[in-house]
């Protein structure tokens, strides 16, 4: 546009898609300018734009197919063969190397199935293409994607799109998300997944034995490579009927380079996740019970005993989020105890069951803590507390405090005047 | 410290060392010719009106906290914060504040090179290509066969 390319770039980059597509219109130069930001991504309206999802369903839809055929047309071998199509070349061919970001896969499947009903005639030949087909070949032509999160669920037919997937997509995924019950998909999926490779975040329900397929499975177990990136690995759901549970031990192989764990809903496979733990995530440090914004559940003390059991070195970071209903007894507090020499962060967010659980104790005993949240029932105890040895390592100190009893306030002010001493 | 800028008409600006210091390019040449500092730094590519105006933004500017190397800046995720002072700086005539714009990318005026980029954008933005034509004086060089083209990709573009 003022025919400097970073300056044009820059321009480009304030601009709408709709903006885009009007520049691109100007003149040879400004086409230029425009068109890889034009396709950068792909959008796909809207479900309040009603009135013409149709349209736009069938267009995205149309462009695939459009280019489908125009690839098969150059390998058909007579003339007299070839589909009447547009003498131009289409857009996916001509800029698909453009697209940096596409909607999920499910999005794009869905953009990509049939209409139901058709609004107007197609001016095209129908292929016979099944839509994972189609989903596949857009992807072929959009060579430069950059995956940063991918959400994989499991849609039908799974067989096909999972290796569409696996050969185009996780290669370079950052952030990867699986809601997938099938063991030997996943390890099928997590095979392919590189060093690009941060975190992973599953949604599992093992009901049988991956032993269904014995060769392939033999194959996949093999093919063991750790995933020398992957930092943080999620369970949101993790429940496994399956009587050799052997998925797990097969996962946390892989991610030995773990360094924080979150869990939310977990069946009964604690002691094993614990186990697993022990034995190939020497690195895993900080762990959190829990989700943001999710529906209240009851975590058990004796399995969150079992989980802190499960690391190494001793965890520094230990979270509880506040939709736990913890049921937190002295199994918990002693696991707990025992950390207490690494632990450097510690987080029970208000409204857990914590009764006065005596807070001075933690203060008393952990070196390197720097920052503590809580809920304290039992006041007083705090009040008695005047000094601890390692309250200058302490930066950051958030208690919530129940039922202040009005003569005691003077002792209050003392230790949150000291407290602010400290973060300061 | 003060520093002195040559611009490409040879005229002479005088100006503090923090100030010219916004230009990374003249921040890079203060780091070379550290001994050689009595001469003026020429700016071959600025002229004097572009450069006064420059040293205007950057005087006013000093003190900002400078941006990250923003090598994948994007405007869309992080807007720049416009005060009411760039808002009265950027009132000029367009060919002004193309020549401002060039003028920041020769001397990497960062935070100005963004300003004349999203007042560029603003131009551009609600006209058609038609009057973007005939605003910036461009000619219609698509051949009819080109144009039938874009008319038929239009239907994929408006996505």
């Amino acid at each position: 546009m003022l025919e400097v390319p970073e300056i044009d770039e820059m321009i480009c980059k304030e601009l709408s898609h709709h903006n885009l597509a009007q520049c691109a219109r100007v003149c040879k130069k400004w086409h230029r300018s425009a068109i890889p930001h034009l396709w950068h991504t792909l959008i796909i309206p809207t479900k309040h734009q009603e009135d013409e999802i149709y349209e736009h369903q069938e267009s995205l839809r149309n462009m695939a197919l459009e280019d489908y055929l125009y690839e098969q047309q150059l390998h058909l071998p007579s003339e007299g063969m070839k589909p009447q199509l547009s003498p131009f070349m289409p857009p996916l061919a001509k800029y698909g190397h453009w697209i940096r970001q596409l909607p999920q896969p499910a999005v794009l499947m869905h953009e990509l199935e049939p209409p139901i009903v058709f609004s107007q005639p197609l001016e095209m030949p129908d292929p016979e293409i099944t839509t994972a087909e189609l989903l596949r070949h857009v992807y072929k032509r959009c060579s430069n994607l950059q995956v940063h999160s991918l959400d994989v669920t499991e849609y039908y037919p799974f067989g096909d799109i999972s290796k569409t997937i696996a050969e185009f997509l996780l290669p370079t995924v950052r952030i990867l998300s699986l809601h997938i019950s099938d063991p030997w998909y996943l390890k099928y999926l997590l095979n392919h997944c590189t060093d690009t490779l941060v975190e992973l975040s599953l949604r599992v329900n093992i009901i049988y034995d991956a032993t269904r397929n014995d060769k392939k499975d033999q194959q996949l177990q093999q093919e063991s490579k750790t995933l020398e990136s992957l930092k943080k690995l999620t369970l949101e759901k993790a429940y496994d009927d399956s009587e050799s549970k052997s998925f797990w031990p097969w996962l946390f192989e892989r991610c030995s380079h773990v360094e924080r764990l979150e869990v939310v809903h977990l069946g009964q496979i604690h002691q094993i996740l614990a186990d697993n733990m022990l034995t190939y995530m020497p690195n895993v440090n900080e762990i959190r019970f829990g989700k943001d914004q999710h529906e209240d559940y009851i975590l058990y003390d004796k399995d969150v005993a079992t989980l802190l059991s499960g690391s190494r070195q001793g965890w520094k970071v230990v979270e509880f989020k506040q939709n736990i209903i913890l049921i937190f007894g002295h199994v918990a507090q002693e696991a707990l105890t025992k950390h207490f020499p690494t632990l450097e962060k510690l987080i029970l967010d208000d409204r857990h069951d914590f009764w006065g659980y005596d807070l001075a104790p933690i203060l008393l005993s952990s070196p390197n803590l720097h920052s503590l949240t809580a809920f304290a029932i039992d006041s007083l105890s705090l009040c008695s507390l005047k000094t601890w040895p390692y309250e200058t390592t302490l930066r950051v100190l958030k208690i919530r405090i129940v039922d202040i009893p009005r003569p005691d306030l003077r002792d209050y002010e003392i230790l949150i005047l000291r407290t602010l001493r400290v973060v300061s | 410290m003060k520093v002195t800028l040559e611009s490409s008409d040879g005229q002479v600006f005088t100006v503090d060392k923090e100030v010219a210091e916004l230009s990374v390019i003249i921040k890079e040449m203060l780091v070379i010719e550290q001994a050689n500092q009595d001469h003026p730094i020429p700016l071959l590519n600025v002229g004097a009106v572009e450069l006064a105006k420059v040293i205007e933004y950057c005087e006013h500017h000093r003190n900002d906290p400078t941006i990250d190397d923003d090598e994948d800046y994007d405007s869309r995720k992080k807007p720049i914060e416009m005060d009411d002072w760039d808002k009265q700086f950027t009132i000029v005539n367009k060919e002004m504040m193309f020549e401002l714009i060039l003028a920041a990318n020769s001397m990497q005026v960062k935070p100005l090179l963004h300003l004349g980029c999203r007042y560029a954008a603003d131009i551009v933005k609600r006209m058609s290509p038609t009057e973007i034509r005939d605003l910036f004086q461009i000619d219609d060089d698509f051949t009819p066969e080109e144009q039938d083209k874009i008319e038929w990709e239009k239907q994929w573009t408006k996505l």
